[in-house]
């Protein structure tokens, strides 16, 4: 965190404490970020921990692909693949009978579940699509871990 | 910092990246730091060009952008599955951002080997 954010935070919390007053805290708010209160606010509350130099809310620094990658399987793996009852896929319910893609989620499922052979047969590319999904969420976990515990960004693998 | 004006050179610089670069290169001379630049400027991918590759996915073209941004196993796979029938190619536009900042760290990262190295 940069130090100015620090001693920012520091005196916020101090002036609070001091003397419980809102007011205070909100006029010592307005000072230090100028007219944007509730944008300072929210800079200021502990879900912008760690504020970094690059001044990134927490929201934005959600790992969309991660939570993506991860609850995908997830869900195929908790979805029974030998039956074919409902589906996400924009195509199929666009009204197109066939796409390239159809069968390698039951296909990647099978295969968590140990069924080779079977997931062979679903969709051939439901091995190799299974391994390169492992490879990036290992590299964005990895890449996760080094955002949240070095202290500067540039630190990263 | 000192070292924000050969920065702001680089063509089509955000200021995130200005940021991140400013904090990464704080310890280069000037001439590194020109080295660095013309490295890195070459290196570097744009967030828009990433998100028209992510859009030709709908055409049936998908993974492009994972091909562009050196997932070249992943692309392979985006592209015969149509994007994991859409739904990955939905999932790449909404994260097209993060996606090419990643990409533009990786090669700032190399980059500034490179130059420590002698380049």
């Amino acid at each position: 965190m940069h130090t100015a954010d620090v001693r920012k935070i520091r005196m916020t919390v101090f002036i609070f404490l001091k003397f419980r007053k809102w007011r205070i805290v909100d006029a010592y708010v307005k000072r230090v970020k100028g007219k944007h209160f509730w944008k300072s606010i929210v800079t200021l509350s502990p879900m912008a921990h760690p504020i970094d130099v690059y001044g990134k809310a927490w929201i934005s620094k959600l790992p969309v692909e991660l939570i993506c990658w991860v609850s995908a399987l997830t869900l195929l793996y908790f979805s029974n693949p030998h039956a074919h009852h409902f589906t996400l896929c924009p195509l199929e319910n666009a009204g197109f009978d066939w796409c390239p893609g159809c069968g390698l989620g039951r296909s990647i499922a099978l295969l968590m579940h140990g069924e080779l052979e079977a997931s062979l047969g679903m969709h051939w590319l439901g091995i190799p699509a299974f391994l390169v999904i492992i490879h990036r969420i290992y590299t964005l976990s990895k890449r996760e871990y080094y955002i949240w515990t070095k202290h500067n960004r540039h630190e990263q693998p | 910092m000192s070292n924000r004006n050969i920065l702001m050179g680089i063509q089509g610089i955000t200021p995130e990246e200005l940021m991140y670069l400013q904090h990464a290169t704080a310890s280069l001379n000037e001439d590194q730091l020109k080295n660095f630049v013309f490295l890195y400027g070459s290196k570097r991918k744009n967030t828009q060009d990433i998100l028209l590759f992510t859009l030709l996915g709908f055409l049936g073209f998908a993974g492009i952008q994972r091909f562009v941004l050196n997932q070249v196993a992943m692309g392979i796979i985006y592209f015969l599955t149509v994007g994991f029938c859409w739904i990955g190619t939905i999932v790449d536009l909404i994260n097209h951002k993060s996606m090419t900042d990643e990409y533009n760290q990786r090669m700032a990262r190399e980059s500034l080997n490179m130059v420590m190295g002698g380049f």
